[in-house]
């Protein structure tokens, strides 16, 4: 890879977007009005054409090349190693990033063109939409190139801040104006954790740019964990002695950043415990949610984890708590989705359990798998929402599932795209979805037989409720909202949705995580090291439970393909769906009758097992407290010590005050006398 | 008794007359006629000092003071003449608002 | 010639309030287009000190002072070798120039955002504000102690008028307790500053009884002033400035003042009045009082968190916009402190830059505010809302400061919030240089805790007063004084400025840290001692720490033995090296030091002796 090439390709991807973005707000109004999308699309068709480019020549390189190049100078402190540039890192984890982020948004900006007017008139904020689009496309791609923490970091913000600025749209509504606040502030939470691990980082190895931090830990970490000193002295450019110190520090620490680098992919990714933005965040437009949910935002933390794959592999106590939070999460949240109306808020639980795969993939050492998943969700799921976003179009903007139904014949085209979207997330056999979630179930059985477990039963769960809110929006009962003109959306809305079903069909015969396999080693390094061996019996005993083939799986199971288990889940996946079909088409009180035989459970689960209303009554509420009584403090405490000290003046005066008897002659008495005195004393002392 | 013990003497006497008038008046433009009696005397006995001691230096003090006085005059008469436009007479009593 | 240029810079704005008082009083038109004048060029003329100052020889390369004019001023007699040595002395280094440059920036904003809000009494107004203009300036470019402390002190006369007549309604009770806060520190303060002369002319070696602060800071540095005296001077020069910064818990007068003083009056609290605090703490107690800074870096630290995490707290629970903002001023002034007493590079630079960009952003907030104020005749957050789509522009800029106020990055306020927190965890090491400093990584924690906090309230205030449902009192907008209900144009340019300043300085920072940091480097940090160091290191083999303070337990439990994590930290600071002579004269560690950067590679040999000097 040239350099120049990838610095050019970097900087239009960067610049394309963000010039858009500027262009839109400085003339957005006066000038372009309703015209205001095209410099979104323009800017980011760059951006896609540039990432595009850079995966051919990742390619053209084998896809082991790193090209880093630094842009600028961005400012400095101090010795060298506080020099921060604004550097970009390209591999063909960037590309594969790059080329998902810019297309899918793209597409969803295309989309916005006619899903953001009413009756063929720009809605009202039309050029803010735009601009915020594509400075939101800016930020990730910013995060994706990134060629050093800081430079990640500021992506990381920015992103938050555009999810603030976007699910924020509709800020006269309190519900999204609450939601932009909660995306940021629970964003800000796990950044918290983010920002210290990379402060931790600067403290251990004393710089931030990735290729020297990752040799750093690759070298203290190699021999077993013995280090490497003078590998670690070669990444650094230093003597041996100051390296002796670095590597003890990176072996003592290297947990410690993983974990609260963790924290900010917690958060980013919505994770347990942090997940409670993303569920809200359905309160922005459509295509914000499907821009947030597929391509941008939360794909973040499974990217920063890939990519700090050294070091989070250097501790299998982390990849442990990695895969238990994916797996927790991925089960968690497809139980809420189960009793959910809102067709919007379902996929966004979905999107909460399918990140969770992402992190079980992660922490079982599929990194690649993980990227694999990440990368075929990102059709699904983008077009998952914007056929929801087309449904809701053509429903007045309601998307409760209790208010319509049957729509198969009002919306042909949209039914077919979302039922493509829908067998993609459910799993089902030669989707897209199928490949890649087969692949960290896989993955995830020859680390530990419950987290495979907790995938395939995640997996049914996940098509039954796909199957339920496909049969009650798409089948029975023909339904609409009172006073709404049901239509099917038109060409500018379903073309997009097309390319994505194309996606959401093909994705998973693309082969990225042998593509990303470069970027990826450490997790199969450390997967092959001693802390994390499978026993090949365990192995074997599996491939006999789980299907015919027996032994001949086994052997097929250290590469990816485990066609007893892929048979298993295609079975699980259709049985579920078929069991969604029963439910709510052929037998719908059904439903009704499971939920009264388990009222408790339900209520639970209908609520979102109260996390919002724990979170408010244990954190916010007593926070909110400690600044009150914080400012009691001030007005009463401190104030009150204050007062105190200036009670000695004033009572002093106030005992003085009786000698100002305010006549004249009285003072000067008292002088006459005062002086009478000191000359007396004077004479009689003898002076 | 030589001149400059006598001056000193007077000077003593001026001021402590001075000083019974401003304590005892209740006139302000006499108060201010007994100040400035008391000024006299230390003005006398800075001239006496002065040639007590061989130097010059009190008697250009006292210059000094002369001029200072006379300015003083002009300010303090000034003043006396506001006070009495405003209450109508010139005795200290009217203006004993400043108490504690 | 071109060393008047402060001078000018400096008298400027007084000349400019004589000019207004000259005026017509009843031309309120001309009054305000007097001020604004006056101070425009001023704002013209430091941009010529600017320049002048990157053309002379060595400020912006090396960290000496520019610009420098020194004149006898009160000696007491005419002879130059007098005893008593009072001087006029101004000049400025990369410290001072960025804190001058923002006062000459914020003021003409606040007078000509002062156009509409201002009613009654113009021409004393303006004049006041030009008056404390000069005050402002004189304490940025003071190289006197004593100067500095009139400058120091006069600002508050001006502002105390500012308050006490053009505020709110109790503006009064506000005025009070602002002026007899900061001058009853100020008093001790003064006492420091006589007790340190004296020292230096008694007991220090110094031949006169000299306030210059260059002479001071040399002979503080030689480690002529010992522990005991150090610890005093310290506590009676922290007592006037910590109520300046306001560091808890001294801060209370600030909320009273800022919510009662008139919006210009707010902005330039906030915005430069504050900084005199932390700037002094940076040019006099740090580098004249070297070992005490340290012994006390632990305790001002711990204040400084406290104070962060306290104020956005406080802040949270506000109803007063004004008030919101202004304990957020103490919480972010905390970060300030906290940067500072790292005593490292990272931590200093980030703090001076962290002082540029808080003048900035909430100088520009008590801006914005003012102006919802001028049209809605409340701050109250629960009487207002929902105002995103009556005033569009107003919520673009409401929400542009706050971001920059809350440290996204890509603003200016990351930059200096990164470098605090960078210096403050990196504060024990020894790579960057210099010797190690006093704070550690468990500082840094609650720190970042207070960012999220920050988050918090300064989303909440946004929420509260632009989204949702459009919510305005009865009679509201005002605008029968030529308002119109958005922005007016007056209104855009005054803000304009300071958001495309806010976001030059997150995209490219490294012009202003570069100018500041050989400054810090010469006269606030100690000279390194890496060298020694590492050759120990090389001897002894790594050191691991003992835990010994507060925060020690957890940076422990973090796992810290390796060099790049320093030494221990006590040890370290122990160890102050001592130039070659003690009694240095006028600027004896200002002779051509090897660039610190540089130092690891590259270090002349004479300079390693006096370096490896053992510490007396």
């Amino acid at each position: 890879m040239s350099e120049t090439a990838v610095a050019a390709c970097s900087i239009l991807i960067l610049l394309c977007p963000l010039l858009g973005a500027g262009l839109i707000g400085a003339l957005g109004r006066p000038v372009l009005r309703g015209r205001s999308h095209a410099p979104a699309i323009i800017g980011v068709g760059i951006g896609v054409i540039a990432s595009f480019v850079i995966l051919h020549m990742v390619r053209a390189a084998g896809g082991a090349e790193t090209a880093h190049v630094v842009l600028y100078q961005w400012f400095v402190t101090g010795a060298p190693s506080a020099w921060f540039n604004v550097e970009v890192l390209v591999d063909a984890l960037t590309a594969v990033m790059l080329v998902t982020v810019t297309f899918v948004s793209l597409l969803v900006i295309i989309y916005s063109r006619d899903y953001m007017r009413e009756h063929g008139q720009p809605a009202r904020g039309y050029e803010r939409f735009f601009a915020f689009l594509a400075l939101f496309v800016f930020s990730m791609c910013a995060l994706v190139l990134a060629g050093n923490f800081l430079l990640l970091y500021l992506g990381w913000e920015l992103v938050g801040l555009c999810s603030y600025l976007l699910i924020g749209f509709y800020y006269q509504r309190p519900a999204a104006a609450a939601a932009a606040k909660k995306a940021f502030l629970v964003n800000r939470i796990g950044d918290f954790g983010f920002g210290l691990g990379i402060l931790l980082i600067y403290l251990t190895i004393g710089h931030l740019d990735y290729e020297t931090v990752f040799g750093a830990v690759q070298a203290a970490m190699a021999n077993h964990g013995h280090g490497d000193v003078g590998a670690v002295a070669a990444a650094l450019n230093t003597d041996l002695a100051t390296a002796v110190g670095v590597m003890q520090g990176i072996q003592n620490r290297v947990a410690i950043i993983a974990l609260l680098l963790f924290c900010g992919a917690i958060g980013k990714s919505a994770q347990l415990p942090l997940y409670v933005w993303l569920p809200d965040a359905m309160e922005g437009p459509s295509p914000v949610s499907a821009l947030i949910h597929a391509a941008t935002m939360v794909t973040a933390g499974v990217y920063m984890v890939a990519r700090c794959g050294v070091i989070f592999t250097a501790s299998p106590a982390v990849m442990t708590v990695v895969a238990l939070v994916g797996a927790v999460t991925a089960l968690y949240a497809a139980t809420i989705a189960l009793t959910q109306h809102d067709m919007k808020r379902i996929l966004a639980y979905s999107t909460v359990s399918q990140l969770g795969y992402m992190f079980l993939g992660l922490g079982v050492y599929a990194a690649g798998s993980a990227i694999f998943h990440l990368f075929t969700h990102a059709f699904f799921k983008a077009l998952l929402f914007l056929s929801a976003g087309s449904v809701m179009h053509a429903m007045g903007g309601i998307i409760d599932l209790r208010h319509f139904g049957g729509l198969r014949r009002i919306m042909p085209w949209t039914c077919r795209f979302c039922v493509i979207g829908a067998l993609a997330l459910a799993g089902f056999p030669l989707f897209s979805g199928f490949w890649s979630k087969d692949e960290i179930i896989h993955h995830a059985f020859q680390s530990n037989v419950w987290l495979g477990l907790i995938g395939l039963v995640t997996a049914a769960l996940t098509a039954f409720y796909t199957g339920r809110m496909i049969f009650r929006a798409f089948w029975g009962l023909e339904r609409v909202p009172e006073g709404v003109h049901a239509h099917e959306s038109g060409r500018w809305i379903l073309v997009p949705l097309g390319v994505l079903a194309a996606g959401a069909v093909l994705a998973g015969y693309i082969h990225v995580g042998g593509f990303i396999e470069p970027v990826t080693e450490p997790f199969a390094l450390a997967a092959a090291q001693a802390h994390h061996t499978i026993p090949v019996h365990e192995t074997l005993l599996h491939a006999a439970a789980l299907g015919p083939g027996g032994a001949d799986v086994a052997t097929h199971a250290a590469e990816g393909h485990n066609y007893g288990l892929m048979a298993a889940s295609g079975l699980i996946v259709i049985l579920a769906l078929g069991l969604a079909y029963l439910a709510y088409v052929i037998w719908p009180g059904l439903p009704s009758m499971v939920t009264a035989i388990w009222p408790r459970a339900y209520r639970l689960l209908f609520h979102k097992y109260y996390v919002d209303e724990i979170y408010d009554a244990g954190v916010v509420q007593p926070l909110r407290g400690s600044g009150r009584l914080c400012f009691g403090i001030d007005e009463y405490v401190v104030d009150g010590l204050i007062w105190l000290v200036t009670a000695v003046p004033r009572a002093l005066a106030y005992a003085l005050r009786g000698l100002q008897s305010g006549a004249m002659q009285g003072y000067g008495v008292t002088m006459a006398t005062g002086l009478a005195i000191i000359v007396l004393v004077v004479l009689l002392s003898g002076w | 008794m030589p001149a400059e013990s006598q001056l000193v003497i007077v000077g003593a006497a001026l001021f402590a007359l001075g000083l019974v008038g401003f304590l005892s008046r209740r006139n302000l433009i006499v108060m201010f006629l007994s100040t400035e009696v008391m000024f006299q005397g230390v003005l006398l006995n800075l001239v006496a000092m002065g040639q007590i001691h061989g130097r010059l230096d009190g008697q250009v003090f006292a210059l000094f003071l002369l001029v200072i006085a006379a300015v003083e005059a002009a300010l303090a008469l000034g003043l006396i003449v506001l006070l009495f436009r405003r209450r109508g007479t010139v005795a200290t009593d009217a203006w004993a608002t400043m108490q504690g | 010639m071109e060393s008047w240029i402060l001078t000018l810079v400096i008298f400027s704005p007084l000349a400019g309030a004589a000019w207004l008082a000259g005026g017509d009083p009843r031309d309120d038109r001309a009054t305000r287009d007097r001020a604004l004048i006056s101070s425009v060029v001023t704002a013209l003329l430091t941009l010529v000190a600017l320049a002048l100052f990157y053309g002379a020889s060595g400020g912006a390369d090396d960290g000496t002072y520019c610009l420098e004019v020194s004149h006898a001023w009160l000696t007491g007699s005419a002879d130059e070798t007098a005893p008593v040595d009072l001087r006029y002395h101004v000049g400025i280094d990369g410290v001072s120039l960025w804190l001058l440059v923002l006062t000459a920036f914020l003021t003409p904003l606040a007078i000509w955002g002062s156009f509409t809000g201002i009613r009654t009494r113009l021409r004393e107004y303006y004049a006041l504000m030009l008056v404390l203009q000069t005050g402002m300036l004189g304490v940025f470019c003071s190289l006197d102690l004593l100067l500095f402390y009139i400058f120091f002190e006069f600002t508050l006369i001006p502002l105390y008028f500012i308050i006490g007549i053009w505020g709110g309604p109790l503006r009064r009770q506000a005025a009070n307790k602002f002026f007899i806060f900061t001058l009853a520190g100020s008093v001790l303060t003064f006492a420091g500053v006589l007790y340190l002369a004296y020292f230096g002319y008694a007991h220090g070696g110094l031949e006169r009884f000299t306030f210059d602060i260059p002479t001071l800071t040399s002979m503080g540095k030689s480690g002529a002033i010992p522990a005991n005296v150090q610890w005093w001077l310290f506590a009676a020069f922290a007592a006037g400035f910590a109520i300046k910064v306001p560091l808890f818990p001294v801060h209370t007068w600030l909320p009273l003042a800022h919510t009662e003083a008139p919006t210009a009056g707010s902005v330039i609290l906030a915005g430069v009045l504050l900084k005199l605090g932390t700037y002094a703490f940076t040019r006099l107690s740090i580098p004249m009082l070297p070992d005490a800074a340290v012994t006390f870096a632990p305790f001002m630290a711990t204040l400084a968190v406290i104070g962060i995490i306290y104020g956005a707290l406080a802040a949270w629970v506000q109803d007063d916009v004004k008030k919101l903002v202004a304990y957020s001023s103490v919480s972010h002034l905390g970060f300030c402190m906290l940067g500072l007493f790292s005593l490292k590079m990272a931590g200093v630079s980030g703090a001076l830059l962290y002082m540029v960009n808080h003048g900035l952003s909430t100088g520009a907030l008590f801006l914005v505010v003012g102006m919802i104020y001028e049209r809605y005749h409340t701050r109250d957050i629960s009487q207002i809302g929902g105002l995103g789509r009556p005033m569009p522009w107003m919520a673009f800029f409401l929400v542009f400061f706050t971001l920059s106020s809350i440290g996204l990055p890509g603003l200016n306020g990351f930059i200096g919030e990164f470098l605090v927190l960078l210096g403050t965890a990196t504060s024990p090491t020894t790579t960057d240089g210099m010797p190690g400093g006093p704070l550690h990584y468990g500082y840094v924690i609650p720190a970042a805790l207070g960012i999220i906090l920050g988050a918090l309230y300064m989303l909440w205030m946004c929420q509260r007063v632009l989204f949702g449902p459009v919510k305005e009192p009865p009679h509201t907008p005002d605008t029968s004084t030529g308002l119109t209900p958005d922005l007016t144009r007056r209104e855009i340019g005054i803000l304009a400025p300071i958001a495309l300043v806010c976001l030059f300085i997150g995209v490219y920072p490294k012009p202003v840290l570069k100018a500041m940091e050989p400054a810090i480097a010469l006269h606030i940090l100690q000279p390194g001692t890496s060298a020694y160091e590492d050759d120990k290191m090389l001897a002894e083999g790594p050191v691991v720490p003992r835990p010994n303070e507060i925060g020690d337990r957890l940076a422990s439990a973090l796992g810290s033995s390796s060099p790049a994590d320093g030494a221990n930290p006590s040890h370290d600071c122990g160890r102050r090296v001592k130039p070659v002579s003690a009694h240095a004269p006028h600027r004896a560690n200002e002779q051509p030091r090897s660039d610190p950067r540089l130092t690891d590679g590259d270090r002349n040999p004479a300079d390693e002796l006096t370096r490896r000097e053992p510490p007396g």
